[in-house]
C-alpha cells in the first residue's frame, strides 16, 4: 500500500485535536459536583399553594394508582400528573443510580422504602421534609422507611410487617390444631417436624439473594432478642443473639431438615407465595399481600384454609420486619410542592383504603387501621395490630446493600455447611466493620 | 474428514456414533428453547405438578393473547423492531463505508483505527451508562428511539466495520480496477461491484448488528423509560418482587427469540456462506 | 497497472475519498464514546462514593493500586478465570467438535447447522430465564429428569449452591455461544481444500492424524479469532447473571464476575470512582487477552493477508 505523508500529519494533527477536546471534556466532567449542589436543601413544608405538573416514577407493587386514585387525586388538587410511570422493583435502582447521578429533573416523586430512602438521602437527592408538617394522620412508625438519621425524606404509602401464615389443611392432616400457632420456636420446630411430610417441606422462605438472606437473618435475630446495631450504630452481627440466630437458621435447615431447600435459591417474596399457595409448604413468614394471593382463585389454598397469626419467637414472643414502601421528592425536582401533595395524597385515608382493600397491604392512615371495615377486608390486619407490641425492624441504612450482599455470602456458607456459624457472624462482623466506619466515620 | 469417508467397513462403526452425537447434539440445541415454548402454552398449574401434566386439552395460547393485547407489550415490540431495523441499516451503511475506506485505502493507521474499534468493544457498558445517560438527556434522547439507535449504532458499528474489512479484503481489487477506469466513482464501485460480491457477508453482518441491537438489555435499562422501552428489557420484567409471572416471562422469552430465529433461518444460507467468506479470517 | 508516477493524483483523490467514507462512522463512534470514556477514566482518579459526597477528591491512581489489594476484587477476578476456562478453552473446544460434526456429509447435514442458529437467536436475558426455569430448584424441569431416571433422589438445588450455579451459569454460556462459533468453525473447515486430505489417506494417516495434522493447523486463524470473541464475551459476561441470579451475584456471590462487581460497586454501592477503575481494569485486561491471542496463536495474520 502506498504511503501518504500529508495524511501522516492529517491524521496526527487530528490526533492532537482529539487530545485536547478529550482534556477540555476533562475539564467540564466534574463528577463531584452533583453532590455538592444539593447537599442540604431546606426542609419542605406542606401547606403552600400547588399546582402545574407532576411526574411519577413508581415500583410495580401497586395497581390502584393507574386505575383511578391518579383521576382522584388530580380533581382533588388540579395539579396535572404528567407521566406515572410503573416500573419493575428490581429494576428501579440502577434507574435512580443513573438519574440521580445525571441530576434529573424528569421525576419529581420516586418510590422509596427503607434502604434506599437512607442511601439516596444521604446522598443529598431526597427532599427532606419538615418534621412538624407531617399529616397527623400517618402512623409513626410507617415513617421508618422514609427516613434516616433523624430526617424525613418522604411519606410511607403502605405499611407491611411479615407475619406467619400456615395451611390448615396441612396442620389437620399432621394432627395438628389448624387453629393453634405454634408460639414458641421450639412449638414451631416441633409442628414443622410433622408437617415435612409427603414429600414437602414444613417450612419454606426466600434467602436466595442477598436482601433476602439479610431479611430472614435479622427477623431471625429480633426473634432472638437481638439488635443488629447498638446506639452508635456498632454492628452486633457477632453477638450472642446473631450467632444464635445463624444457628437456628442452620439447624432448621440442616439438622432438624424442615425446611425447603428450595428456600436457598428462591429470591423473591411472589415466589414464596406461589410455593405455599400451590400446596407445597405449611409455614412461611411473609408480606401482608401473601393473603390475597394464597385466598385468590388461582390459589389451592383459600381464605378458610390460610392461617395468619405472629411469628413464633426464639427469646422473645414474637418480632417481625419491617417492608413498607413510600414515596419520595427528587432534589432535583422543580415543583416541589405539587409533588408533596402527591405525596400527602397517596398516605390519606382515600388512597390508603384502596390499597388495604384491593391489595392486601397494611394502612398508613390511622382512620384506615381503626375502621372495622378494614379488618373485615383484610383479616390479617388483626395479626399487624398485634405485632405492634413486638419489635419490628429494617434497619435500613446508607450502607444497606453492602451489608445485603456481604451477609448473604457468609448466611449461604453457613446454610450449606462450609462454615461455622460463629465463625460465619464473626466474617460478617469484620467485613461490615470498615463499611460503616466509612459512611458513619 | 471432509467429505472423504472413504468405502471401509470400518467405518460403520463411526458411522453410528457420529450419527448418535449429531442426534444428541440436536436435542441439545433444540429442547431447552422448545421447554420454554412448552412452559408458554401449558397453564403453570400442569408444569408444577408431579408428574407433569401434557394434556392436549389443556394447551392455551392465553398469554400469548394477554400479551399482545397489552398496549405496553406491543409498543416494546415495535420499539425492538424500529430500533433493530435503524440500528442495522446505519451500521450497515456507514460500516460499509468506514471498511472500504480501511480495507482498499489502507492508509497510514488504519491498522491502528481498527485496533482502537476493537477497544471500544473492549470497554464494559457499566461504566459508560451514567455518562451515556447525562449526554442523551443534554440532547433530549432519554427514553427516545433515535438515542438508542445511535447508541447501539456507535457500540456495534467497531464489529461490523472490523467483519467487513475482512469480507472486503477477500474480493480482488482487479475487477474494481476495471470499474474505476470505466469512469465509475468509488462510491459506484462499492454500491456495484464490492457490495454485491461480498453478499452473502454483508448479509450475515446485517443479522450480526441486528441481532446484537435486538438483544440488548443492560443499556436499554439505563437509557430508555416507558416510551423507548424494549423487548428484553420488558421480558426481564415480568420477574418482579411481588408479581413473578414465569408463564409471561416464558411466553415474552419465546416472542423476543422467534423473530430473531426467524430470520437466522430465512438468512442461514447467507449466515454460513458469509461467515466462510471473510470473517475468520480477520 | 498504472505506473508510479501518475498515481499521485488519483491517490490524493482517493484519499480524499478514504476519509469522507470513514468520518461517519468515526464520528458516530467518537461522539458517543470519546465523552462517556473520558468522563469514565476521569471518574476512576476521583474518590467518589455518592453517599459520601462530602469526601470526593482526586486520588489519582489510587483506586487502581487500592484494586490490587481488593479481596473482593481479586477472588472475582479468580471466579471470571474460571468461568472463562470453561467457557474460552471448553466452549471453543466444543465448537471446533461440533463443527467437525457437523462437516461430515450425512443426510439432514443442512437442517442440522440451520439449528445450530437456534441458541444465536436467544437474547441473553431470555437465556438466562429459561435456564431459570429449568433449573428451578422445586418446579425446574432438570430435576425432574434426574429424578425420574434415578440419578438423584431429592431435587439439587442448582441456583443455591455456589459451584452449582456457577455450572449452571457455564452450562447457560456454553449453550447459548458456542453454536454461532461452530458455524465459524464449520465455515472455515469447508475453506480447507479437500485434496490435502485425499493426500493424507493415500498416505494412510487416520482420522484422529488427519484431525490433528491437518484440519487443526488450518482452523489456527479461526481458532484465534474464537478464542477472542469468546474471552470478551466471557470476561464481560453481565445480562445472563443478572437474569439468573435474581438481579444478585448468585449464592455466596458465586456468579459474581469481574464485571458484575463493576455493575455492584458502582450500581448498587454508589461508589462510582472505583467501580469506574474496576471497569477500566476490565477493558485493559480484555485488551491485554486479546493481544494475547493475537501474539500466541497469530503469526500467520500477515501472510493471509493479500
Amino acid at each position: 500500500m502506498p504511503r501518504h505523508q500529508s495524511i501522516l500529519t492529517r491524521r496526527s494533527l487530528l490526533g492532537g485535536g482529539l487530545v485536547l477536546g478529550g482534556t477540555a471534556l476533562a475539564g467540564c466532567v466534574s463528577p463531584g459536583g452533583s453532590a455538592g449542589s444539593s447537599a442540604s436543601p431546606s426542609a419542605l413544608s406542606s401547606g403552600g399553594e400547588a399546582g402545574g405538573e407532576i411526574s411519577i416514577l413508581d415500583d410495580n407493587t401497586n395497581q390502584v394508582f393507574q386505575n383511578g386514585l391518579i383521576e382522584t387525586f388530580q380533581e382533588q388538587t388540579g395539579i396535572t400528573v404528567r407521566n406515572y410511570e410503573m416500573a419493575n422493583f428490581n429494576d428501579l435502582h440502577d434507574r435512580f443510580a443513573t438519574m440521580f447521578a445525571g441530576q434529573d429533573t424528569s421525576y419529581d416523586v420516586i418510590m422509596t422504602w427503607a434502604g434506599w430512602s437512607a442511601e439516596f438521602g444521604q446522598a443529598g437527592w431526597l427532599q427532606p421534609l419538615a418534621q412538624d408538617s407531617l399529616p397527623a394522620d400517618v402512623i409513626r412508625p410507617a415513617l421508618d422507611a422514609v427516613s434516616w438519621d433523624d430526617t424525613v425524606y418522604g411519606l410511607p404509602k403502605f405499611a407491611s410487617v411479615q407475619t406467619m401464615f400456615w395451611n390448615k389443611e396441612h396442620f389437620e392432616r399432621a394432627g395438628l390444631d389448624p387453629d393453634a400457632a405454634p408460639e414458641s420456636w421450639d412449638e414451631f420446630v416441633a409442628a414443622a417436624k410433622k408437617l415435612t411430610t409427603d414429600g414437602r417441606y414444613g417450612y419454606t422462605c426466600d434467602m436466595g439473594n442477598p436482601a433476602g438472606a439479610y431479611q430472614n437473618f435479622l427477623r431471625t435475630m429480633l426473634l432472638c432478642g437481638g439488635e443488629l446495631y447498638d446506639a452508635d450504630y456498632t454492628p452486633q452481627l457477632d453477638s450472642e443473639a446473631g450467632v444464635e440466630a445463624m444457628t437456628k437458621l442452620v439447624e432448621l435447615y440442616r439438622d432438624h431438615e424442615v425446611m425447603n431447600p428450595a428456600s436457598l435459591q428462591i429470591t423473591n417474596a411472589s415466589d414464596l407465595v406461589e410455593v405455599f399457595s400451590q400446596g407445597n409448604t405449611s409455614i412461611v413468614f411473609n408480606w401482608p399481600f401473601q393473603w390475597s394471593v394464597a385466598t385468590s382463585d388461582a390459589a389451592t389454598t383459600s381464605a378458610a384454609t390460610v392461617g395468619n397469626g405472629l411469628i413464633p419467637g426464639i427469646n422473645v414472643r414474637s418480632a417481625s420486619i419491617d417492608g413498607s414502601e413510600g414515596y419520595a421528592i427528587s432534589a432535583f425536582s422543580e415543583n416541589k410542592s405539587a409533588a408533596l401533595k402527591w405525596l400527602e395524597f397517596a398516605a390519606s385515608a382515600t388512597s390508603q383504603r384502596e390499597i388495604v382493600e384491593k391489595e392486601g397491604w397494611f394502612p398508613v392512615s390511622q382512620e384506615i387501621l381503626d375502621d372495622p371495615a378494614t379488618e373485615e377486608a383484610l383479616p390479617v390486619v388483626a395479626t399487624y395490630e398485634q405485632s405492634t407490641e413486638y419489635v419490628t425492624r429494617r434497619y435500613g441504612t446508607p450502607w444497606s446493600n453492602e451489608l445485603d450482599q456481604l451477609l448473604s455470602v457468609h448466611v449461604n456458607r453457613a446454610m450449606n455447611g462450609d462454615e461455622e456459624p460463629a465463625a460465619a457472624m464473626r466474617a460478617s462482623q469484620q467485613e461490615l466493620l470498615p463499611v460503616v466506619e466509612k459512611y458513619l466515620g | 474428514m471432509n467429505d472423504t469417508a472413504g468405502p471401509r467397513r470400518r467405518v460403520d462403526v463411526g458411522r453410528v456414533a457420529h450419527r448418535v452425537a449429531v442426534a444428541l447434539l440436536v436435542v441439545y440445541l433444540v429442547v431447552p428453547f422448545l421447554w420454554m415454548v412448552v412452559y408458554s402454552v401449558y397453564p403453570s398449574e400442569n408444569l408444577r405438578s408431579s408428574p407433569m401434566s401434557f394434556a392436549p386439552t389443556d394447551l392455551t395460547l392465553a398469554k400469548y393473547g394477554e400479551l399482545f393485547g397489552d398496549s405496553g407489550f406491543v409498543r416494546s415490540m415495535t420499539n425492538s423492531v424500529v430500533v433493530g431495523v435503524a440500528t442495522t441499516v446505519i451500521c450497515m451503511l456507514l460500516g460499509s463505508l468506514a471498511a472500504y475506506s480501511i480495507s482498499r485505502f489502507r492508509f497510514r493507521g488504519s491498522q491502528t483505527l481498527l485496533l482502537a474499534m476493537m477497544t471500544v468493544q473492549a470497554i464494559p457498558a457499566i461504566v459508560l451508562a451514567v455518562p451515556l445517560f447525562v449526554l442523551m438527556r443534554d440532547f433530549g434522547l432519554y427514553d427516545s428511539l433515535t438515542g438508542l439507535v445511535l447508541t447501539y449504532a456507535a457500540f456495534i458499528l467497531p464489529l461490523v466495520i472490523w467483519m467487513m474489512v475482512s469480507f472486503f479484503d477477500s474480493i480482488p481489487v482487479n475487477l474494481e480496477r476495471a470499474a474505476r477506469i470505466d469512469g465509475c466513482s468509488h462510491l459506484g464501485v462499492l454500491r456495484r461491484v464490492v457490495i454485491p460480491l461480498s453478499g452473502p457477508g454483508f448479509a450475515a453482518t446485517a443479522i450480526f448488528a441486528f441481532i446484537t441491537a435486538w438483544s440488548d438489555f443492560f443499556l436499554a435499562k439505563i437509557l430508555t423509560g416507558p416510551n423507548a422501552e424494549t423487548l428484553p428489557v420488558r421480558t426481564a420484567a415480568f420477574q418482579g418482587l411481588f408479581a413473578t409471572d414465569y408463564t409471561a416471562a416464558a411466553t415474552a422469552g419465546v416472542i423476543t427469540a422467534l423473530p430473531v430465529l426467524a430470520l437466522a433461518l430465512v438468512a442461514q444460507r447467507w449466515i454460513v456462506q458469509g461467515i466462510t467468506e471473510g470473517a475468520v479470517k480477520g | 497497472m498504472l505506473g508510479r508516477t501518475t498515481l499521485s493524483a488519483v491517490e490524493r483523490k482517493d484519499r480524499r475519498f478514504a476519509i469522507f467514507a470513514a468520518t461517519p462512522a468515526g464520528l458516530t463512534i467518537a461522539a458517543l464514546f470519546l465523552y462517556p470514556l473520558v468522563y469514565a477514566f476521569v471518574l476512576s482518579l476521583y474518590e467518589l462514593n455518592d453517599k459520601r459526597p462530602e469526601a470526593t477528591r482526586v486520588v489519582g491512581l489510587a483506586n487502581y493500586v487500592r484494586l490490587l489489594g481488593d479481596d473482593a476484587f481479586l477472588a472475582s477476578l479468580a471466579r471470571t478465570g474460571v468461568f472463562c476456562l470453561f467457557t474460552v478453552f471448553g466452549g471453543v473446544a466444543f465448537a471446533v467438535g461440533m463443527g467437525v460434526l457437523l462437516n461430515q456429509r450425512f443426510r439432514g447435514r443442512a437442517v442440522a447447522r440451520v439449528l445450530l442458529l437456534v441458541p444465536w437467536a436467544v437474547p441473553p436475558v431470555v437465556n438466562g430465564i429459561m435456564w431459570k426455569l429449568i433449573f428451578d430448584g422445586t418446579y425446574g424441569v432438570a430435576n425432574s429428569i434426574l429424578m425420574t431416571l434415578g440419578i438423584v433422589d431429592r431435587p439439587v438445588q442448582w441456583l443455591a449452591v455456589p459451584d452449582l450455579t456457577l455450572g449452571v451459569l457455564i452450562f447457560a454460556e456454553v449453550w447459548k455461544l458456542t453454536p454461532f462459533l461452530a458455524l465459524m468453525t464449520i465455515a472455515s473447515l469447508q475453506s480447507i481444500p479437500a485434496n490435502i486430505y485425499r493426500a493424507a489417506s493415500i498416505d494412510g494417516a487416520g482420522s484422529w492424524q488427519r484431525f490433528w495434522r491437518m484440519t487443526l493447523p488450518n482452523l489456527r486463524g479461526t481458532i484465534m479469532f474464537l478464542l477472542i470473541v469468546q474471552s470478551m464475551w466471557s470476561i464481560k459476561v453481565f445480562d445472563s447473571i443478572y437474569v439468573l441470579t435474581g438481579g444478585s451475584g448468585g449464592p455466596a456471590g458465586a456468579t459474581t464476575t469481574v464485571n458484575f462487581l463493576a455493575y455492584l460497586t458502582t450500581f448498587s454501592y454508589l461508589d462510582r470512582g472505583y467501580g469506574a477503575s474496576m471497569s477500566i481494569a476490565i477493558m485493559v485486561i480484555v485488551i491485554l487477552v486479546a493481544a494475547f491471542w493475537v501474539l500466541l496463536l497469530g503469526r500467520r495474520d500477515k501472510e493471509t493477508r493479500r
